[in-house]
């Protein structure tokens, strides 16, 4: 099978137009491995995705001192490593040849050449990832759910606030370098930006009660609101967003998202760029470049907020207390 | 921003965490894999050894030079076993306002004190609050103070909280003197109107327990200013990881945790000292992990700091 109709048939990239599997095709190099080659190898940083043309691959989760488990086989036609395009973060699993296998790789420095240029087969290819990422969030939301035991503890109510302000004098040059608007031009900020009220939230304010949907998209300028699921003996940490992060993903997925136990509160005294779901659908479908901009900033941070998610994290126990 | 790490468990030849894993606190000082740049100005050990001559007294090393070269440090770290210890490397930033000194080298332990405290962590214009912090010390303790680290006032805060601070003290006690420091810490700030991101990552011990925070006052209120905590960066919330397991030593993959049935030994550290993080666990952000060993047995409690 060639490069360019492994392509075709991958659910990944199958669904994109023809002229974006043809560059993307164009970016991959071929690689071989023998049975028992190292492919990628858990806790190492991720640099590239897989496309197995022909053989198996093998996924494994090591655990020290047991036997690695396995998470299944990655067989021809399908990808691994998809995540490393946009996220910073490590492999979450070891994975080896099971028999001889061919196919290609895309390297992440390659893809950035795209993703920099802001060009349309980055944005369509970021936006397939996206959303497998606010698919596997949920799924994780899920997971953590059902290992999660009872309901939450009743938490002592906070005083907090939420109000619109104006924005900040030199918002433009400080927005410019954080992370979430670090590729856009400053003309581009002030484009998505403009209009979007800037909110001052109170430490402890709740932006997204367990169980409710977010209400719109935030991006967060100053400050930090975490996303937690709470159970009745223990919390698990899901996000911290701190300047430059992303708040409320997993509304892309509308009333399907799975919300149950999930809460967003301000961590600490928080500015916020709130930005209402009909214009994040909005900038998401559009095809300017500062539209392109912004979904690529969403969907690498979808990325994110998967990783973070899923890091190593030990749990706290619960908590009833609040000080703020 | 320094690097720190600490151990409680069966006895351990130093020379494992400190020099042989792959990415061991020594090789961190050269080149950590969670932080950006680290400028050495010394590093400080403690470590007690439980069948030693006067268990309760840590053998200490204190050194200004750079750690990677110090032959002493290396020929001690393969004799000196330990059952508990915490080692410390501590960043400086480029400014001639900067004191290196042997009396600024954490670990901090005052003569004759039980317990000792590293940091990893800066409060932002300290200066303005550390007089004020007399009031909540002491001035038994406020004299013990010769350096002109935030560390060593926050160590110091510790020891107040401590029913006596210079004598032994359980786990609990040290996880409640290091909340109510850090609350102190939060009402001094905000008398200054400090409102400026502080990471304080405190791990202390007393040669049986370890309790270390991970913790940051005004988390994402970055410094309006050109300096090394100016502006968003990879890992901006300092960095604190954690493994239990029954043993650390020579494994296939290198120097690292062994998880097996027994939980015999753990360590903290600012970030995973083996190859890779496999089988280490990060503290959450805002939260406390204590560390008690009782019959060669340790057990962890991971609590949340809604300070």
């Amino acid at each position: 099978m060639s490069r360019l109709s492994s392509l075709a048939d991958s659910k990944l990239f199958g669904v994109l137009a023809t002229f974006v599997q043809v560059d993307v095709a164009r970016l991959m190099s071929d690689v071989s491995f023998a049975a028992g080659d190292l492919v990628f190898r858990q806790g190492d940083r991720g640099d590239r995705l897989i496309l197995v043309g022909r053989g198996e691959l093998e996924a494994v989760r090591e655990v020290p001192g047991a036997h690695p488990v396995c998470l299944g086989s990655i067989v021809a036609g399908e990808i691994v490593g998809e995540l490393s395009l946009l996220g910073d973060g490590v492999r979450t699993a070891t994975v080896r040849a099971s028999i001889p296998t061919t196919g290609w790789a895309l390297p992440r420095a390659a893809f950035d050449v795209l993703r920099y240029d802001a060009t349309p087969t980055a944005s369509a290819v970021m936006h397939a990832i996206g959303n497998q990422a606010v698919q596997r969030l949920d799924r994780l939301y899920r997971r953590c759910a059902a290992e999660m035991k009872g309901a939450p503890a009743a938490r002592d109510s906070a005083a907090s606030s939420i109000g619109e302000v104006s924005p900040e004098r030199g918002e433009l040059g400080y927005l410019a370098g954080i992370l979430f608007f670090r590729d856009f031009t400053p003309e581009q900020i002030a484009q998505v930006t403009e209009g979007l009220p800037r909110l001052a939230v109170s430490r402890g304010a709740l932006l997204t009660p367990a169980g409710e949907p977010p209400s719109a998209l935030w991006v967060v300028v100053r400050g930090a609101v975490e996303t937690k699921m709470r159970g009745a003996e223990a919390t698990r940490s899901l996000r911290l967003a701190g300047p430059g992060r992303v708040v409320g993903h997993i509304g892309l997925l509308g009333p399907e998202a799975f919300v149950a136990g999930v809460e967003s509160r301000a961590r600490e005294r928080s500015v916020l760029i709130e930005i209402p779901w009909p214009r994040v659908r909005e900038l998401v479908a559009d095809e300017t470049p500062p539209s392109r901009r912004f979904a690529g900033a969403l969907w690498t941070d979808v990325v994110r907020a998967l990783q973070h998610g899923e890091r190593p994290l030990s749990r706290t126990r619960a908590t009833t207390r609040v000080h703020v | 921003m320094c690097r720190v790490l600490a151990y409680v468990g069966d006895p351990v030849e130093l020379d494992g965490p400190l020099f042989v894993a792959e990415n061991s606190l020594i090789r961190q000082s050269v080149a950590a894999r969670l932080m950006s740049s680290l400028n050495i100005g010394g590093f400080g050990l403690v470590a007690w050894e439980e069948s030693s001559r006067h268990p309760e007294r840590p053998f200490v090393y204190r050194t200004t030079s750079v750690p990677v070269f110090d032959r002493n440090l290396k020929s001690l770290a393969q004799k000196v076993h330990a059952t508990s210890m915490i080692a410390h490397v501590r960043g400086v930033v480029y400014d001639p306002g900067q004191t290196v000194g042997s009396q600024n080298l954490h670990p901090f332990r005052f003569r004759g004190a039980h317990v000792a405290l590293a940091q990893n962590g800066d409060l932002f214009r300290f200066g303005e609050m550390r007089y004020e912090l007399v009031e909540f010390v002491g001035a038994e303790l406020a004299r013990c103070v010769e350096g002109t680290t935030d560390t060593e006032w926050v160590y110091a805060l510790v020891l107040s909280r401590l029913k006596d601070p210079f004598g032994p003290a359980s786990a609990e006690e040290m996880a409640v003197a290091a909340e109510e420091a850090l609350r102190i810490i939060g009402e001094v700030r905000s008398r200054h109107g400090i409102e400026t991101q502080s990471p304080v990552n405190l791990v202390i011990g007393d040669g049986r327990s370890l309790v270390a925070t991970r913790f940051c006052f005004d988390y994402g209120w970055y410094p309006d200013d050109d300096s090394f905590f100016a502006g968003e960066r990879e890992f901006d919330y300092t960095t604190l990881w954690f493994a239990v397991g029954e043993l650390f030593g020579e494994l296939e993959s290198g120097w690292d945790i062994r998880i097996g049935e027994g939980a015999r030994a753990a360590i903290v550290a600012s970030e995973p000292i083996g190859s890779n993080s496999l089988g280490w666990l990060e503290v959450p952000e805002y939260s406390m992990v204590v560390i008690t060993r009782d019959d060669e047995k340790v057990s962890v409690d991971v609590r949340e700091l809604d300070l």
